[in-house]
């Protein structure tokens, strides 16, 4: 019912709606509240299935199993465990906010609904498939609406970085399902479902390729990584995300970095722990090097930027980086952290994107300081950039101090649960890397305060009267911030329910 | 009183309802605007009742601390347990009532406060949040609840800079006086994970032990003392504008001071003889001596009060990392009850007034306040400091010492000059001041909680080894757990040097600065590169912001390279070319195939296709082709019948 609710939302999204000679302002109306309450009783599905698991057990929960396609041993099989719980949660929490958050949307607000709805589907499927065939095909199935609502409702460039995004997402997938045939034929019987490929099953398994022996869990993993490292992203192979960034529109670019970006994670994390613990095992240190590199590079390019959309893209970067590290780390500590740090980077970057989106529709413009030199021209096109929002609107900026406050980890803030475990458990395993997770966060916390001052706090910069948060508004951002500070306070019942999990996949690495 | 003892929520509930009741008037506070002070009041003296109680509950009990301990992040059963807890101990409920204390001098100087700003809530809140801050962490149990207390003395910090905002230079400073405490507070937070990694939970009522891990314990220290002190970001303190140099030494100094004192004076006793706490105790030292040459040469007292302040803090922490608590606290009170009467006498002589009798007479009183300001800091006899003092000097007070001594005098020194001669620069401001009594007297209490007789039980605040002249026992040993106070073997030489240096740093203030003429002011103006490098707080604002630029041109570069040219030029170029190539090779080839295959079929298929369209076209008459070919078909069957 959690995965099919919002497909049943979107396809009725097709058939009810406005037609020709009737009220279209009523069809409309129905349309999107049909949106909203598809969402968000799934999401009550959603979080009643999460609090419905039993804490201490390792094991995949509230299981469904349905045969698919008997023929080649295709499953529907569903379930819920420590690693996937907390996307779950993450999912329920922003797309019901996506929807309230395009409630106004003027162009084709039923199909941006019905795409975005399709995506909280795909993307739920995604993360409680057990069968990698079925993951496959929901992740698959979550690349497309990119295509169409960036495309469509995006910037200037929106084609180019539409089509952009589609090809760069759909070689990724052409890796993984390359990777899960692979799988798929090394085993006998052939299988896609992970509880009967994990605990080391593959290991042994080789591959000839042109007369030479490949192993299968060396190539599959390989595959599987630069697969997700396409979508996920993972420097060099960002491009494509941070030009989508700056011309898809703010809600596709939340689902886009603070959904998608997560569950690429998981998906990487529990292939790895599950189906090629030894594998991972050898290949950890070059996990916590790409790892480092990216939360290394991605806070050097932030603290470049002068808009908030850009910022926000190497943001994300910087913190695939960290959840690389603590996956790498392999120390229970490192990996509750990663696993942990997936729902908060994901609830930080959608509450980010939030406020951006929000200044986008006020002020018309996320610049918030001039390029070098680039002062007379701004000022001869009339160009305003944002600053000293908190005076006008300080609803908005107490949203986004809560919002900064968790992305750089402050004690009291969820940011720091999943930053704290990871340096713990990464320490003795690669201090260099914690030194590193040292030298980042020193520079986020600069560059994060230079932009709150630069956008919040000063003379207003932009002209005209900006509004601040209305009711509508405050009850869509209100559950990101909730999140950011009661999983910051009282995070235990969620560390409860992933680390058992965690604990056992490891003990299959050592 | 003894079901206080039970559980820690008659404590936590007022502290964290103090944040929230700040928290409320920031929100709210523009709907009851003459509800600000009020409230702000009743909080501080409902924490000031919590402390109350909760000290008749450890005199009951025989001075026996109580803590509760709560697993938070990791299960508290594991060594790398992040755990919450509450410790009652005389030390935190002392820390807690000091605070109270400082709390009431601010509000009572409310006026002031609210003259600064159109929303003076936003003064009360910081007021609120920030004296809830400092409670949590000295009522903690653990590293983690006194790193919450941070947090929200951070958060005050940057409340209190509210009224500035709005301006960018403000703006500028509030936020590097934001970050600057969150970096310290960070790079602390990553030194206690890293020593929970190797198993040190950081919980007070246990010893530590930190040296099993080197590597986090400098990590911890050097945190801790960055966000105490912030020697290499004072740009937020150099800069000409900014707020009330009583919010701003309160709020931005003073109390986060407090709450990072609660912790180094929990984790000194494992760190006494650790290299971590001694280097970096030197390094204060030294930055000390820098900010104490800072602002001697500042021309406006209030950059010269917050520079004394930094300056005063690193001795303190000096004090604490070389010989201990008993040397830290007095010097760290002393400093605190200076920099504020400073503050309350500055900013009630800046005032101004008419010249009536009546605000004659306050102006004397706070210019008295002035001199009483830089005698609680400087250690003049009678004070708690000149205790602190004694005791920083006195195990370098040998020959071998010698070295050692020389640089701690310095430092002193400048500290005491800069001090006195602050006291004559905010008496010189004006001679007649409105400022109300209330907000004149108020900052008494500090001056009060500063004579070492309430401390050390002496008269004159253990300025005498062997407790000649104590009339009571001695609070401070009781607060620290410290015995042996007066057994100090090089006591007359460390005494001797102090007063010689309160002698000098006297004479110096008053030639410099009492006279007509402020020779620092001129030496300043005038001064060339040196001079400008040392008043401009040794450039670490122009380095700090070309180390920016640095960073900002690699993020860009990066950008450059790697997003736009390769991924959004050269790839894609690449890729284009790539199939373009391949697309005319192809098309190519399959040309040359199809004039090749077109050759092909004309060689063997022409003459039989031609003859066919020739038949087809009527250009051959085909019966009769098909008539002869029938007729030799005929005759060649007979005749071979025949044979």
């Amino acid at each position: 019912m959690m995965i099919f609710l919002p497909l049943l939302g979107a396809a009725a999204q097709a058939v009810i709606g406005p037609s020709a000679g009737e009220r279209p302002e009523a069809g409309a109306l129905v349309s999107k509240w049909l949106a909203l309450i598809s969402s968000g009783l799934a999401s009550v599905c959603a979080m009643s299935l999460v609090v419905s698991m039993s804490t201490g057990v390792a094991d995949l929960q509230l299981t469904e199993t349905v045969s698919w396609v008997g023929s080649y041993a295709i499953t529907y099989e569903m379930g819920v465990d420590g690693l996937n719980s907390l996307l779950v949660l993450l999912i329920a929490v922003v797309f019901p906010v996506l929807i309230a958050y395009e409630w106004r949307q003027g162009l084709g607000q039923r199909g941006m609904h019905g795409l975005l709805l399709v995506l909280q589907s795909a993307f739920w499927g995604t993360v409680c498939a057990q069968d990698l065939f079925l993951q496959l095909f929901f992740w698959g199935l979550s690349a497309l609406p990119f295509y169409f609502l960036m495309g469509i409702w995006g910037g200037a460039r929106r084609e180019e970085v539409a089509f952009r995004t589609v090809i760069m997402t759909a070689i990724g997938n052409a890796l993984l399902f390359a990777a899960v045939v692979i799988i798929y034929y090394s085993v006998e019987p052939h299988t896609f479902l992970m509880h009967d490929l994990a605990g080391n099953k593959l290991a042994g398994k080789t591959l000839e390729f042109f007369g030479s022996e490949l192993s299968v869990p060396v190539v599959a993993l390989s595959l599987i990584g630069a697969g997700l490292a396409f979508r996920a992203p993972i420097w060099p192979f960002h491009g494509w995300f941070t030009a989508a960034a700056e011309d898809a529109p703010c809600s596709v670019f939340i689902a886009l970095s603070a959904v998608s970006v997560p569950v690429a994670t998981h998906i990487f994390l529990r292939a790895g722990y599950s189906l090629f613990p030894e594998t991972l095992a050898q290949a950890a240190p070059v996990l916590v090097l790409i790892g480092a590199v990216n939360l290394v590079v991605g806070v050097i390019c932030a603290t470049a930027q002068k808009s908030l959309k850009p910022l926000l893209a190497y943001l994300c970067l910087s913190e695939t980086g960290l959840i690389l590290i603590g996956t790498g780390a392999l120390t229970p500590p490192a990996a509750v952290g990663a696993v942990y740090n997936q729902l908060m980077l994901g609830l930080g970057i959608a509450g980010f994107g939030l406020f951006t989106g929000i200044l986008e529709q006020r002020a018309g413009s996320v610049r918030f300081a001039d390029e070098a030199g680039s002062v007379d021209l701004a000022a001869k096109s009339g160009f305003a950039r944002l600053g000293g929002v908190a005076a006008q609107a300080p609803w908005i900026a107490t949203f986004a101090g809560v919002v900064v406050g968790s992305l750089i980890g402050f004690p009291g803030f969820a940011g720091f649960v999943g930053n704290a475990l990871i340096v713990i458990g990464s320490y003795t395993p690669h201090q260099g890397a914690v030194a590193i997770c040292i030298a980042a966060i020193l520079l986020a916390t600069f560059c994060l305060f230079t932009m709150y001052r630069e956008v919040f706090l000063g003379k207003p910069q932009h002209g005209g009267e900006l509004t601040d948060l209305g009711a509508r508004e405050r009850a869509f951002v209100f559950p990101v911030v909730l999140a950011l500070v009661v999983f910051g306070f009282y995070p235990k019942p969620l560390l409860d329910l992933v680390r058992p999990t965690v604990l056992t996949l490891l003990s299959t690495t050592k | 009183m003894l079901t206080l003892a039970e559980n820690p929520f008659p404590l936590l509930l007022p502290v964290l309802g103090l944040a929230g009741i700040g928290a409320l008037l920031l929100a709210r506070g523009r709907r009851m605007p003459r509800a600000g002070r009020g409230v702000a009041w009743a909080g501080i003296l409902l924490l000031a009742g919590v402390a109350i109680l909760y000290l008749r509950l450890l005199q009951e009990t025989g001075m026996q601390p109580h803590y509760w301990r709560y697993g938070w992040i990791w299960p508290k059963e594991e060594p790398s347990a992040l755990t919450l807890g509450v410790l009652v101990d005389p030390l935190s409920v002392t820390g807690v009532l000091v605070t109270v204390l400082i709390s009431c001098v601010l509000l009572f100087q409310g006026a002031l406060l609210e003259r600064e700003t159109s929303f003076p809530q936003r003064s009360f809140a910081a007021v609120l949040i920030g004296a809830a801050g400092v409670s949590l962490a000295w009522f903690s149990l653990t590293f983690w609840f006194a790193v919450l207390g941070l947090v929200f003395c951070l958060l005050s910090g940057f409340v209190a800079f509210g009224s500035k905002w709005q301006s960018g230079p403000g703006a500028r400073m509030a936020a590097s006086a934001a970050w600057q405490r969150g970096w310290g507070l960070l790079v602390a937070t990553v030194g206690a994970l890293i020593l929970a990694n190797a198993g040190v939970a950081l919980f007070w009522a246990s010893p530590l032990r930190m040296e099993v891990d080197q590597l986090g314990a400098w990590v911890l220290v050097a945190g801790l003392f960055f966000g105490l002190q912030g020697f290499s970001s004072l740009g937020w303190s150099m800069s000409a504008e900014g707020l009330s140099a009583l919010a701003r030494v309160a709020l931005c100094q003073i109390f986060p001071a407090w709450g990072i004192f609660a912790v180094l004076f929990r984790i000194q006793p494992a760190l006494h003889e650790d290299a971590a706490m001694i280097t970096i105790a030197w390094i204060a030292v030294l930055l000390s001596v820098l900010s104490g040459l800072a602002g001697l040469f500042q021309t406006s007292w209030r950059q010269a009060l917050t520079l004394w302040t930094v300056s005063g803090l690193g001795i303190a922490f000096g004090a604490l990392g070389l010989v201990g608590a008993n040397a830290a606290m007095p010097l760290l009170l002393g400093v605190s009850a200076g920099a504020i009467l400073l503050a309350s006498a500055g900013e009630a002589l800046e005032g101004g007034g008419s010249t009536s009798h009546a605000n004659r007479h306050r102006a004397l009183f706070a210019k008295g306040l002035s001199f009483v300001g830089a005698a609680c800091g400087t250690g003049v006899l009678g004070m708690l400091s000149v205790g602190g003092f004694i005791r920083a000097f006195e195990p370098w007070a040998t020959p071998e010492g010698a070295a050692p001594l020389f640089f701690l005098a310095l430092t002193v020194l400048l500290f005491s000059t800069l001090g006195w001669r602050m006291g004559w620069k905010i008496a010189q401001l004006a001679n007649f001041t409105q400022a109300r009594w209330d907000a004149l007297i108020s900052p008494v209490l500090l001056a009060l909680l500063s004579f070492g007789v309430w401390w050390t039980g002496e008269l004159t605040g253990g300025a005498f080894p062997g407790g000649e002249d104590l009339v009571s026992g001695s609070w401070l040993e009781t607060v620290l757990g410290t015995r042996g106070a007066f057994a100090m073997a090089n006591f007359q030489t460390a005494a001797t040097l102090h007063w010689g240096i309160l002698v000098a740093a006297l004479l110096l203030g008053y030639w410099s600065t009492g006279r007509t003429q402020d020779h620092w002011s001129r030496w300043a103006s005038r001064g060339g590169l040196v001079v400008r490098f040392v008043s401009s707080g040794y450039g670490t604002g122009a380095f700090g912001a070309r180390l920016v630029r640095l960073i900002e041109l690699a993020g860009d570069s990066m950008r450059a390279w790697i997003d736009q040219k390769i991924w959004n030029r050269w790839i894609p170029a690449l890729i284009s070319g790539a199939i373009g190539v391949t697309a005319e090779a192809v098309s190519a080839w399959d040309r040359r195939r199809g004039q090749w295959v077109g050759a092909m079929a004309r060689r063997w298929f022409e003459v039989p296709v031609k003859t066919l369209q020739l038949i087809q076209c009527g250009d051959l008459q085909w019966y009769l082709l098909f008539a002869i070919g029938s007729g030799l078909a005929i005759l060649v069957h007979f005749l071979r019948v025949k044979a």
